[in-house]
């Protein structure tokens, strides 16, 4: 599944089995408080993802796809719907629950990168396991071949300070993926790198999901993203207007 | 015609063009800053009550602290004021002099030496001692130039015998007027009175001629003229032939009085109290300048928009209010409960003045402490561009 | 789990040495101002009651050691609030990683635990040695008791710390309550 399917192009697939899904989100709604008015982030958002594709969240500033992603992530609560991560019902989870859920499961790649600026690359990439009884050696060899994987091996012992925007981005990614998690949300993760820089880091991503058989799923308003995707949903205005896997005929595809 | 080709005397119609003009606030920068202070305070108070109680806190241990001690001094110098009477030197029994605290009074050891002044030198024998009346013990001097009918009573020792000028009483077998002088609690009389009640101990003091006022080694010269050691160190005590205490001679940063206040209030107290105000200050700024420093982190990102709209000196005059603020409410709020602790749990050590004193002295510390404190971490943020307190990156 | 937070703990404090610094500093002014009076305040007492009020002068020695004390539990406070928030966004990293809150509670409390035990520690020897200093310049006409002196040091370090680990573990466990989105936008 190298390649990139552009929307609209071939007959869209039959709606998926529940449990092929790795993430199934129905009828979400994210509403904040604003003053005297209240903000749809997010309005009546339904999709669903099967294992192995890399979906782009494809939409303007203020469209909801971080909201979306967000939410997806258990970052942040929704104000109505549900969201089904590989077989889990996140509504009913607690904080820790969700915690340890995204521990698991999910891998993080953010716009800003988040690396713990104390601590070099391959401490970083190890960071989400080391509070769990894993073999030292073996998780930073561990985190040593993920890091020679997005090709930083020889920055292993470098703090964050003293790298590239794409350095840190390919960190983060290598991060992300050291506890073998099903499901990826990448918020945004070209937003920061020029657009060599962005261009290197998607097609890792697309790697990934084919080589590692990761889903994707990333939010952004980077059209080189969605070129290198499979799929991609549009957004604006909190709600989801093209989804070429969906049935809803309402939507443009 | 149209509207732009006004008169002269058209200058009341508005140009309809024109924006309309945005009224003026009355109040200078000065006001505005404080009520942008204040409402950014307010907004956010859990912030400032912990650092704010915490500043109040030290000023509080530098109030209390410092009325103590001004409180122990003023006793001290009150009690030595009614020794000297304004003579510069005093000179001591062989037994020396020492503090009787029940009675609130210097009283000697024994009888004075015997001292010839020189020409010109005036000294002055005070018989001192301990007179149990009737109603409580009081000290009893005895000076030469009160009328031998007469008793001059401080107003505490008035308070003791329960009386009141004009009345009599006793003292040595004679009937005295009483004249109320002062607020000691002592009671002076004629020296022969004073010998026939309590004995012949006491001391002398002595004063220079006229030409010699105002000279730093009186003590040395009459020393010299009479062979009684001399000192200018209350510390010192006598020795077999007595001490003259120079009160106004010597050097070094301590006066007499202050060095005799230190004395008489113990040694380990003088210093140890100002150690701790002093340090109590420091702790002071230091909580200040801990508190300030996460204020300006927290709001880097809006102080960074005011500096990217050309409000860059407006962000250290704001910075200095609001340690003004923060400081005058601090220091109102020790030093108030600081005056409230230490009169309602040791009224007879510290007074309301000692307590204003101490006040006003730790008030002085506070603008440049305010100053210092706003300053340091200001400085910092401003040598950083906006762009990168903008993007808030750590 | 909570092990292996404390390993972090001592990991992060070790490379951000230089955040101990005014946190260390401040504790050890506090502590040099508690040891000093607690192991004095009975000479005080004893001396300056020659002059009479010796009930006055206890209550009034009594009063300065609880506001010593308490001036000293605040200003730890203060700086182990603010160190928290310093590393708001690093907790939202934790957090979202999946890491438990237990263990980000107690990797959190080393370094203001260890900031204040090395300034309490900085700040008794500097009390002992203004005593000594003084004593030897006699200003003291009596020496404070080992006793007093030790129980005050004891008294200083172990304040400070409980201090800092109640501060410490208040904020982050609810930082790390929240949902990470806000800990990780907002955080310093």
């Amino acid at each position: 599944m190298t390649v990139a399917m552009n929307p609209g192009a071939g007959a869209s697939a039959a709606a998926p089995e529940p449990e092929e899904c790795v993430l199934r989100v129905t009828e979400l709604w994210k509403l904040h408080q604003l003053g005297d008015e209240v903000v749809r982030a997010l309005a009546d958002a339904s999709l669903a993802v099967t294992p192995g594709e890399f979906v782009c969240l494809m939409g303007p500033s203020g469209s909801g796809k971080s909201t979306l992603l967000n939410i997806i992530g258990g970052l942040d609560r929704p104000t109505k719907g549900t969201v089904i991560v590989d077989g889990t019902d996140t509504r009913s989870l607690t904080e820790s629950q969700y915690a340890a859920l995204r521990h698991d499961t999910i891998g993080f790649i953010f716009q800003s990168y988040n690396l713990i600026p104390f601590l070099s690359a391959v401490e970083n990439v190890e960071l989400p396991l080391i509070f769990e009884p894993f073999d030292r050696a073996a998780l930073r060899q561990r985190a040593l071949d993920l890091l020679e994987m997005v090709g930083l091996a020889h920055r292993a012992g470098h703090p964050p300070t003293k790298m590239s925007g794409g350095e840190q981005q390919r960190t983060a990614i290598a991060r992300a993926l050291i506890g073998d998690p099903r499901l990826i949300l990448a918020d945004e993760p070209t937003a920061n790198l020029d657009q060599k820089t962005g261009a290197t880091v998607v097609r890792l991503l697309r790697d990934l999901c084919s080589r590692l058989n990761v889903t994707v799923v990333a939010a952004t308003h980077d059209p080189a993203v969605a070129q290198e995707a499979s799929r991609v949903i549009r957004m604006e205005d909190g709600r989801i207007i093209g989804d070429p896997a969906s049935h809803d005929a309402t939507l443009e595809v | 015609m149209t509207a732009l080709m006004t008169q002269a005397g058209d200058a009341d119609e508005a140009d309809p063009t024109a924006p309309p003009e945005v009224p003026r606030r009355t109040g200078g920068t000065g006001t505005r800053l404080l009520r942008f202070a204040l409402a950014n305070l307010t907004r956010r108070p859990e912030r400032f009550v912990l650092s704010t109680l915490g500043i109040a806190l030290a000023i509080m241990v530098v109030v209390v602290v410092r009325t103590i001690s001004i409180g122990f001094a003023g006793s001290g110098t009150a009690s030595l004021a009614d020794v000297l009477d304004g003579a510069p030197l005093w000179v001591a029994s062989a037994q020396g002099v020492h503090y009787d605290s029940r009675l609130s009074a210097m009283l000697p050891g024994g009888p004075a030496p015997p001292l010839a002044a020189p020409p010109g030198w005036t000294a002055q024998q005070t018989i001192a001692g301990a007179w149990a009346t009737g109603r409580g013990r009081l000290a009893l001097y005895g000076r030469r130039g009160v009328p031998a009918r007469q008793a001059e009573v401080g107003a505490a020792a008035a308070r003791v015998l329960g009386v009141s000028g004009g009345q009599r009483i006793h003292v040595g077998g004679q009937a005295l007027t009483v004249e109320i002088n002062g607020t000691s609690r002592i009671v002076t009389v004629a020296p022969a009175v004073a010998r026939r009640q309590v004995g012949g101990a006491g001391w002398w003091t002595v004063r220079p001629p006229g030409r010699l006022a105002g000279q730093l080694n009186l003590g040395q010269v009459l020393s010299a003229a009479t062979g009684i050691p001399s000192s200018t160190d209350p510390a010192v005590t006598a020795g077999p032939h007595g001490l003259i205490y120079d009160t106004v001679g010597g050097g070094g940063s301590l006066t007499f009085q202050q060095r005799f206040s230190a004395l008489f209030s113990g040694k380990v107290t003088g210093s140890v109290l100002g150690l701790v105000s002093t340090v109590g200050l420091i702790l002071g700024f230091v909580i200040a300048v801990t508190s300030f420093l996460a204020s300006v982190q927290e709001r880097r990102r809006e102080f960074g928009i005011m500096a990217s709209i050309g409000l860059a000196d407006e962000i250290l005059y704001f910075f200095l209010v609001e340690s003004a603020v923060i400081f005058v409410a601090a220091y109102a709020l020790g030093a108030l409960a600081a005056g409230a602790a230490v009169l309602v749990l040791a009224p007879g050590v510290a007074s309301a003045g000692a307590w204003l004193q101490a006040a006003a002295l730790a008030a002085a510390y506070l603008p440049a402490m305010a100053i210092l404190g706003a300053l340091v971490p200001v400085h910092r943020l401003l040598q950083q561009r906006p762009v990168a307190l903008l993007a808030g990156a750590s | 789990m909570i092990g292996y937070g404390v390993r972090y703990g001592l990991l992060s404090t070790r490379r951000r040495r230089k955040a101990l610094l005014l946190p260390g500093l401040t504790t050890a002014t506090g502590a040099f101002l508690v040891v000093l009076v607690f192991s004095l305040a009975p000479a005080v007492r004893q001396q300056a009651a020659a002059f009479g009020h010796a009930d006055q002068v206890f209550r009034a020695t009594l009063l300065i050691t609880i506001l010593v004390l308490l001036t000293g539990v605040v200003e730890v406070a203060v700086c182990t609030t603010r160190a928290i928030s310093q590393r708001t966004r690093e907790i939202g990293v934790l957090t979202a990683t999946g890491v438990a809150r237990p263990s980000v509670a107690a990797a959190l409390l080393i370094e203001p635990m260890a900031a204040a035990a090395a300034g309490a520690v900085a700040g008794s020897v500097l009390a002992v040695a203004a005593e000594v200093a003084l004593a030897a310049a006699g200003s003291l006409s009596a020496s404070p008791a080992p006793e007093a002196t030790g129980l005050a040091v004891a008294l200083a370090i172990g304040v400070s710390m409980v201090s800092a680990a109640l501060a410490s573990i208040l904020p982050s466990w609810r930082a790390a309550s929240r949902p990470p989105i806000h800990s990780l936008s907002h955080g310093g």
